[in-house]
């Protein structure tokens, strides 16, 4: 099955309400109403980290790949599926402008 | 009637006395809350157990105007009685972030167990203080918010059934018209193991995931401290009280602490394995 992605021309955000903390590069975050609480890896935390709703999907993937030396291709594929992944989990959602 | 009275007991912010109709069953409190006595003279909580007066006459249990049990069976009153006192310091040490957790300590640095119930953590902490430590709870990790340190409570050790055997020099020494109290748990007070088993207030240095596994070789296996975190948190009481503040904390703790996965079927070789990156940990730092 086709996993859901986020578009590249997007602009997702951290949700400001979120309350986390970041431990040696992965970081522990309780879903807005607190139901809920997710440990994110160190890939899915450098990510997090990014979205400040100030870069699109594709620019995000752009970073990534640089920093990473990692085919852009792939980390963009990789991007989208996670970031579709924290939306669903409701730890992103789109900048507000 | 004539009232037993014993007391007045601190637990963390908990502060009561108890009052007992019988002598020997009320012996047999103060025995088990031994370690938590205070000094003080008045008290405003008092529990008041009545004993059973026989068939058609239940004891009963009552805190102040609540009245917290009823029953025929006096182990029962006194283990909901005990049980009670732990619930007490859930209800009344909102200023700590209480974690399900056992923990001794050293010099002032802290070994926290964190797991559900069932998993070893009395036995663990019982096999720490025999080899040297001073226990500071077997239930309840009361953590200081503003500097993060351990709060001891040092509830008598419950140890359970399963425990018997490798504890049984643990048995608690009661009368024998009382042994019926022992029920399905020992309450031992912490003396027991040593005269001076209690401990202060300490730093935690060694956060330990155990997991109890018949047969099991012992394995301890260092874990991220996201991942400790992640886990500890599962393990906090009353964990909507306040969340954000118990996250902040415990990550704070954390991130001073060497974290492990612990899988083990043997008492002792979990201790050995303990205070050897106990001894790591404080040559350390």
């Amino acid at each position: 099955m086709t996993q859901p992605t986020a578009a590249p021309s997007s602009l997702p955000s951290r949700r400001i309400e979120l309350q986390w903390e970041e431990l040696d590069g992965e970081i522990v975050v309780w879903s807005p109403q607190g139901e809920a609480l997710h440990l994110l890896d160190t890939h899915a935390t450098a990510v997090f980290l990014l979205l400040d709703g100030t870069r699109t999907v594709a620019e995000l993937a752009a970073v990534l790949s640089a920093r990473f030396h990692a085919d852009p291709t792939t980390v963009a594929h990789d991007i989208e599926e996670l970031i579709a992944r924290l939306t669903t989990l409701e730890l992103v959602g789109p900048a507000q402008l | 009637m004539t009232w037993h009275e014993s007391g007045p007991y601190q637990a963390v912010g908990w502060r009561f006395a108890v009052r007992c109709s019988h002598g020997a069953t009320g012996d047999a409190l103060a025995h088990a809350l031994s370690s938590l006595r205070t000094d003080g003279a008045t008290t405003a909580a008092c529990y008041e157990l009545t004993t059973s007066g026989g068939p058609g006459a239940p004891g009963r249990l009552v805190l102040g105007d609540e009245e917290i049990a009823v029953s025929p069976s006096d182990a029962v009153l006194y283990a909901t009685l005990l049980w009670h006192v732990n619930r007490g310091v859930v209800e009344h040490s909102a200023d700590h972030v209480l974690l399900h957790a056992s923990a001794a300590e050293r010099d002032g640095a802290a070994v926290v167990m964190s797991a559900p119930t069932e998993s070893g953590k009395t036995t663990l902490v019982a096999g720490l203080v025999q080899a040297g430590l001073r226990y500071l709870t077997d239930e309840t990790v009361a953590i200081r918010p503003e500097d993060g340190t351990i709060t001891p409570y040092p509830k008598a050790l419950s140890v359970d059934e399963g425990s018997w055997e490798i504890l049984a020099h643990l048995r608690p020494d009661l009368r024998p018209d009382m042994a019926h109290l022992l029920g399905a748990q020992w309450q031992v007070p912490p003396e027991t193991v040593r005269p001076d088993a209690v401990g202060s207030r300490a730093v935690p240095q060694i956060l330990v995931l155990p997991r109890y596994v018949r047969g099991a070789a012992t394995v301890l296996t260092p874990v991220t401290r996201a991942a400790a975190l992640f886990e500890v948190l599962g393990q906090v009481f009353e964990p909507d009280r306040a969340r954000g503040r118990d996250l902040r904390v415990l990550a704070e703790v954390v991130r001073g602490c060497e974290t492990y996965r612990l899988v083990t079927g043997s008492l002792d070789e979990a201790v050995v394995a303990l205070l050897g990156v106990l001894e790591q940990t404080t040559c350390a730092t």
